[in-house]
């Protein structure tokens, strides 16, 4: 009988444990529910499912700077202006008009009678603090306020006035990124840091409101029904952001018809996004690539010759077909991707095709190597996240296939590691940037040119924060490149910046390896086509029924 | 009784110096490395001097770390854990919200993994060397030795082709929703422990049932079933405790792939981006959480051994 009672005890001890162990759960989890995970209506109700693989980090435009910002925090709000589909031009969006009134002045007319999420109405005063918050503190994306010296505001006649510091032909396009939406001031300064994290809210003009978010699963938006633009225009109802970490899993979620919309195919998990019924996987031309920075800043590459002596060992086709995969092409001469050669078509390609693209050649490379100032050889450290390590061991391969007397060592660093080193914040005894070698990439914030060569190889950009990879300086490059920003005519702009990419091109401070084609995938319910510009056109506004 | 609650008592005192010396190891191992915090604070932010120089003030970065260890510590004695580097959220709520996926996952697939794991184990002990018993112990094998990530992969990579409204995605609002979700992970992680713990039933059970007393009881005439449950079967589940309670307590640490696969929003998933994110806050709350999990475990397994066995004395 006591036997009895004890094994009795000990099943109700199991039982009671995995009862609380439930139910605190339910009580835990405030979240709402999607449509069951399943994608498509909700009796009338649509919902587009958006499965993505990081969660954002906030949903406060000042750290809109991932993919995941772009696909769901981005709709809360709205910027000045917009980017065309074709991402050549700007369009109207908070601003009616706009105009340049002087070559550092330009001015904003800005929508009136625009209310905020909450109810409130957008003002003058909202606007201004918007701007000179991305402007003044130190986010992730201020560097494109780089020229900015103030921002003014004349309530009465709703016009945003900026002064540039000088003049800046890529300035028109800034007004379309995401640091220049608009948030409320009054809900933005009660909440401090708070706003926008998990536990602060998120007021916008945007098309669509943030409803929930369950840390680590998942991002409820539904439409804003204050929408300045008719909220009529807009087909879906309800956007549910799912968080899948695991590619694996993502594709699966595809394949059973839980996602409506993925992007970022990876090599391993395309056959399984082919295999999906009822989903159009699409690629198009984006300002995506992958390249190698050397430190030109330090020994041993602040030599172009110990330079070339590397470019000469790497087989590009190679790393694109092996690393790049099957949405990437081998790139020419050039940093940037051909989608940017839009000024004009064939003079870029042919120069493209027709420079020194430093294709693998160990004759060459040995060459270099004799006529630099170490000829018997030297060591390198390469640095790389995870995502890189695989091509960093291909290239340490064919370094030394070469029997070259050059050494690399593979430097493997983590994610959130690398935005500090990419950067130039972590630095080495004499405030060098750290690394010899970067395996690292890009994507332009525009379609033209200057979207890479200012950032990359302009010297104005080999600061701590900038994205000067290679610490790249040459001041006849440095002349070109400024002069191109004070003209207007694209013909001749496109001429001067042409003769800096030869400069560049000679003076080798990266090599060039393969842009890539952006990828997603659909369901085919949906109509939608994305831009080249992603990063900031992707809108569910943009997202029709079929 | 009152054995019972001295005991109990006296281990759950014996815990705190278990919990303060590994407190201090984690606290300190995390920072041997000479990571920059206010680096990670600021993460993808441009990182002016002005900038540095109010996180490390606001953080307390610039105390000496044994300082700031103490001031750790008395906040999380007074339940304030800290704030998230990466998301600047208040760490206790952060992990509040994740606790109960992988509580559900850990006890669920605990309490199924022994279940089957004795019975099991007991039937291919009785029909030892027969088919069954084969069946049984090829089946156990299997699985003891196939982890378990990749037994979910294949699972989903099935469950998607013919199980057309099995969600693994998104969030869950109510209680059936929840099981829902973490049923089949929870399944999938009991066929780890039910792979290790039958065996062990099994080659326990095979061992008492060759025991002298066994033989002697068969002599007198006691029927098998009574010898089998009442006298093999008590002997025989004590070492499976044993191993029952380090295969649970360590299931924590299991949950970390299952819930990355299945997308569930636990405390696993929160662990590999905090440990990736050098996010040193979570990271100690949740080693803290995981060893408070396996000492827990122990103490209730240690319990369990007492009222399995009487001869087994607490002291």
């Amino acid at each position: 009988m006591k036997k009895r009672l004890v094994k009795t005890l000990m099943a109700a001890a199991l039982a009671v444990s995995l009862i609380t162990g439930c139910s605190s759960s339910g009580a835990g989890n405030q979240g709402q529910s999607s449509s069951g995970g399943s994608s498509g209506s909700d009796g009338d109700e649509v919902v587009f499912t958006i499965g993505f693989g990081t969660e954002p980090p906030s949903m406060d435009p000042k750290d809109f700077n991932t993919s995941a910002c772009t696909l769901i925090s981005y709709d809360c709000y709205d910027t000045l202006l917009n980017f065309s589909m074709d991402g050549l031009d700007v369009e109207p969006c908070l601003a009616e008009s706009w105009e340049q009134v002087d070559d550092t002045t330009y001015t904003y007319k800005i929508r009136e009678g625009v209310k905020f999420s909450d109810g409130n109405d957008m003002t003058m005063d909202d606007v201004l603090y918007s701007m000179e918050r991305v402007t003044n503190e130190a986010y992730s994306m201020s560097y494109l306020f780089n020229s900015v010296d103030y921002w003014e505001a004349d309530p009465d006649t709703w016009t945003l006035t900026v002064h540039l510091k000088q003049p800046d032909a890529t300035w028109k396009y800034v007004p379309a990124t995401s640091p220049c939406t608009v948030v409320e001031k009054a809900v933005v300064e009660a909440e401090g840091d708070n706003y926008g994290q998990i536990n602060g809210s998120c007021v916008g003009t945007g098309p669509y409101m943030l409803e929930s978010w369950d840390s680590g699963s998942e991002i409820v938006t539904v439409k804003n029904p204050y929408y300045w633009n008719d909220p009529d225009s807009l087909d879906v109802d309800k956007v549910v952001y799912e968080v899948i970490a695991d590619d694996t899993s993502r594709a699966l979620a595809a394949q059973s018809g839980q996602i409506d919309y993925t992007r970022g195919l990876t090599s391993a998990t395309l056959p399984t996004y082919e295999s999906c019924k009822n989903m159009t996987i699409t690629n198009y031309d984006a300002t995506t690539t992958s390249f190698l920075a050397f430190n030109t800043a330090r020994a041993p590459f602040d030599d172009v010759n110990a330079r070339k002596a590397v470019a000469y060992c790497i087989d590009k086709s190679a790393l694109t077909s092996l690393i790049g995969g099957k949405y990437s092409k081998e790139q020419g001469a050039f940093i940037l991707p051909r989608s940017m050669f839009l000024l004009d078509e064939d003079a870029w390609n042919e120069a493209n095709d027709t420079l020194e693209s430093y294709q693998q050649d160990y004759t060459k490379a040995a060459e270099a190597l004799a006529a630099s100032n170490s000829p018997d050889g030297f060591e390198f450290n390469m640095y790389t996240t995870p995502t890189y390590k695989a091509g960093c061991e291909a290239i340490q391969s064919m370094i030394k296939e070469s029997g070259l007397p050059i050494t690399m060592n593979i430097v493997e660093i983590q994610n959130s590691d690398s935005f500090s080193i990419r950067y130039g914040y972590t630095t080495d005894e004499n405030g060098y940037r750290v690394y010899d070698m970067l395996y690292t990439g890009w994507v332009s914030d525009w379609l033209d040119p200057t979207g890479y060569m200012r950032n990359m190889l302009w010297g104005g950009s080999n600061y701590q924060g900038g994205a000067n990879y290679a610490a790249y300086t040459n001041e006849e490059f440095d002349s070109l490149l400024d002069q191109s920003y004070l003209e207007t005519d694209d013909q001749v702009r496109s001429d001067l910046m042409l003769q800096a990419m030869k400069i560049a091109v000679d003076d080798c401070p990266y090599v060039t390896l393969y842009e890539t084609n952006d990828t997603y995938i659909i369901n085919d319910r949906f109509d939608y086509e994305e831009g080249p510009n992603f990063f900031w056109n992707f809108s569910v506004a943009n997202v029709h029924l079929k | 009784m009152r054995d019972y609650v001295r005991y109990i008592a006296k281990r759950i005192l014996m815990m705190i110096p278990i919990l303060l010396i590994v407190s201090f190891l984690i606290f300190f191992l995390l920072r041997i490395t000479n990571i920059d915090e206010a680096a990670i604070i600021i993460g993808e932010r441009q990182s002016t001097p002005e900038v540095r120089a109010r996180v490390i003030q606001e953080y307390g970065l610039d105390q000496p770390k044994l300082l700031q260890y103490f001031d750790w510590l008395r906040g999380v004695v007074t339940g304030n854990f800290g704030i998230d580097y990466t998301s600047g959220q208040d760490v206790g709520e952060l992990i509040s919200s994740r606790i109960p996926v992988t509580l559900g996952l850990v006890l669920i697939s605990s309490v199924l993994g022994m279940v089957f794991a004795i019975i099991l184990g007991v039937i291919a002990a009785l029909h030892r060397n027969k088919p069954i018993d084969t069946a049984i112990s090829l089946f156990m094998l299997f699985f003891s030795s196939v982890p378990s990530f990749l037994v979910s992969i294949f699972v989903l990579i099935i469950l998607v082709q013919f199980v057309p409204g099995y969600s693994f995605v998104g969030s869950f609002s109510n209680t059936a929703e929840f099981f829902q979700r973490i049923s089949v992970p929870a399944f999938i992680m009991a066929l780890g422990h039910l792979a290790l713990l039958g065996r062990v039933t099994r080659s326990s059970m095979t061992s008492q049932l060759q025991s002298p007393y066994i033989v002697t009881a068969k002599a007198k005439g006691i029927p098998d079933r009574q010898i089998t449950y009442k006298h093999a079967f008590h002997n025989a589940v004590i070492p499976v405790l044993t191993v029952a309670g380090m295969s649970f307590a360590s299931a924590i640490g299991g949950t970390v792939l299952i819930e990355q696969i299945f997308s569930l929003p636990g405390i696993g998933g929160l662990l590999i981006s905090a440990v990736q994110a050098h996010n040193f806050p979570v990271v100690q709350i949740l080693v803290m959480f995981m060893l408070l999990v396996y000492l827990v475990m122990s103490l209730v397994v240690d319990i369990m051994y007492v009222i399995v066995d009487p001869r087994v004395k607490l002291k």
